[in-house]
């Protein structure tokens, strides 16, 4: 089924919580109510003819426009005319793109939810595949997955502060070393 | 009088021969069985999707070599196909036969570093020399197009780093001949090897469901019975027009998801990608295969999600553009990272030697999971 029919199916059941379809020309991404994820998701995983049973990739992301000193952004004349990403208060987001391998069709949607407080519900439950997905974005993004059963960081030290995808994350100076470490240190 | 046993604690790794990598794995153990393995990853952490926020789009194309650095052509095609994407356009007929040969090469010499360290595991040390015989030769065929025995970056975006050098395509063809008799004789050695088969038969058993739950993609899903291939089913640069069968688990190949079948998938892909080469190497039409876009790419605001198959499985890449020179986001969905996530689920219950037989036939390579 076509992306956008998909779309109309998801708005016919949740209404408003399907806020907006991004790029429909290109490659529609739904925008949907945080809190509705799993609603959503179960509705997109269990409905005979959408039966998306793969979930191919889970990512967070972050909308905040990169630093325009960054040292790493090419200068203000090269840039001005470029389009700026979102005039909107940034958020943090993630992205879903699934698949069905009995319907041979593809979809994606996304929820923002806010920097300060960065929740939205676990999909663990219906596609187990997300479980490291969603430790992987909660390391580097700190979104917390509600409902996951082992939200913990995955390629990180546990002892690591901060998260580094985030685009004002300030790289750290030091690595904070853990008590055995320093114990070990002073043996010497 | 009853006998008091206790579980014990047994760390696998991060430096072992078997976990290819630094991989740990805590294993509990009950005698002889394994109760539960839980993988903890991340010690090759370098950064790469934070590194590639500040570079611009052809220059990531150096640090996805270094994702599965066993198969880095085909990490670079992926990216560019994604990019290319992003800014809707397209590459020449001769860059693209090119490619396709490049990358059907290098997951023949991606299975066989999988056949010699999987034989490796199984206490078997010659397939490993015999594998690797055969992927010095492809790795001599990419120095000689590249200039470099691992990490190429040869793949630009909208072409390529260098054409194809002269005598080259008869170079490839004379090894694929002498290839293929070294294949019938490691058939001989390996694969119909009743000690292998032993060992193998019935381990590490993945039910299509759960492999589709878990995400798993490539010779993992396909040994499983999933009759999917994204260069046929979802196809990108010239696969269509090429002819070639997708081997799929079951009936012809072993059982259902064993560590057997997902052996004979990735054996038969080997001959599946000598016959794709050879169809791309004959009238390759004359064409500039040298980028016909700006080093410094500008694509339009959006995103995009592009799959291509790499040797283990699907690699996905997730670009956000904001517009400028460099990308708001990559998103690296490395297959091994996704294969690697059912390790535990499948651990339960088994001998220890079997769990380096499972482990083995993952066939992960720790430079796409830590990323």
């Amino acid at each position: 089924m076509d992306a956008l029919a998909i779309a109309t199916m998801v708005k016919g059941v949740f209404g408003g919580a399907l806020l907006a379809v991004d790029q429909p020309d290109v490659e529609p991404v739904a925008v949907i109510e945080p809190e509705k994820v799993a609603e959503v998701a179960r509705f997109l995983r269990e409905t005979p003819g959408l039966a998306f049973d793969y979930l191919m990739c889970l990512s967070g992301f972050d909308t905040m426009p990169a630093e325009e000193d960054h040292p790493a952004r090419s200068t203000a004349a090269e840039d001005a005319g470029a389009p700026v990403a979102d005039s909107t208060e940034p958020t943090l987001g993630v992205a879903y793109h699934l698949f069905s391998y009995s319907q041979r069709h593809r979809f994606a949607f996304k929820a923002h939810t806010p920097r300060n407080n960065p929740h939205i519900p676990s999909v663990t439950q219906i596609w187990p595949a997300a479980d490291w997905h969603e430790r992987e974005a909660f390391d580097l993004f700190g979104i917390i997955f509600d409902g996951h059963p082992d939200l913990r960081r995955i390629l990180l030290p546990e002892d690591w502060v901060g998260h580094p995808l985030r685009k004002d994350y300030a790289a750290q100076e030091s690595y904070r070393i853990g008590d055995a470490c320093v114990q070990i240190a002073r043996g010497w | 009088m009853p006998f008091k046993t206790e579980e014990m604690l047994l760390n696998v790794g991060p430096q072992h021969p078997s976990t290819h990598g630094v991989l740990h794995l805590e294993v509990t153990t009950d005698g002889e069985l394994v109760t539960n393995a839980e993988p903890t990853i991340g010690y090759l952490h370098r950064c790469f999707e934070k590194y590639a926020e500040t570079l611009t789009y052809q220059q990531i194309i150096p640090y996805t070599d270094r994702l599965d650095y066993l198969s880095s052509m085909n990490n670079n095609f992926g990216f560019v196909v994604a990019v290319e994407k992003l800014m809707g356009i397209s590459v020449c007929e001769r860059a693209e036969r090119i490619r396709v040969i490049m990358a059907e090469l290098n997951r023949i010499a991606s299975h066989l570093m999988f056949i010699g360290s999987f034989s490796n595991d199984l206490g078997a040390m010659t397939p490993f020399l015999w594998c690797f015989r055969d992927r010095e030769e492809i790795l001599k065929i990419f120095e000689e197009v590249s200039g470099a025995r691992l990490l190429y970056n040869y793949y630009r975006i909208g072409g390529l780093a260098a054409d194809l050098t002269p005598g080259i395509e008869d170079r490839i063809h004379s090894f694929l001949n002498q290839f293929e008799a070294h294949m019938l004789e490691l058939d001989d050695l390996f694969t119909r090897n009743a000690i292998v088969i032993a060992r193998l038969k019935g381990v590490g058993m993945i039910p299509r469901e759960t492999a589709i739950a878990y995400g798993l993609s490539g010779p993992m899903l396909r040994a499983s019975g999933v009759d999917w291939d994204c260069r046929r089913d979802e196809p990108y640069s010239i696969y269509p027009s090429l002819r070639f069968e997708v081997p799929v688990g079951g009936e012809k190949l072993g059982a259902l998801g064993d560590c057997y079948a997902r052996y004979l998938v990735r054996r038969a892909e080997i001959d599946q990608s000598v016959s794709l080469v050879r169809q791309c190497l004959t009238d390759i039409p004359p064409g500039d295969v040298k980028e016909q876009v700006k080093r410094n790419v500008r694509p339009p605001v959006g995103e995009v999600y592009v799959r291509t198959e790499n040797p283990r499985g699907e690699i996905g890449f997730y670009l956000r553009s904001d517009g400028s020179t460099k990308p708001s986001r990559v998103k690296v969905r490395a297959p091994s990272f996704c294969n690697m996530s059912v390790f535990n689920r499948i651990s339960k219950d088994i001998l220890v030697a079997d769990m380096i037989a499972i482990l083995g036939s993952v066939d992960i390579v720790l430079g796409e999971i830590d990323r």
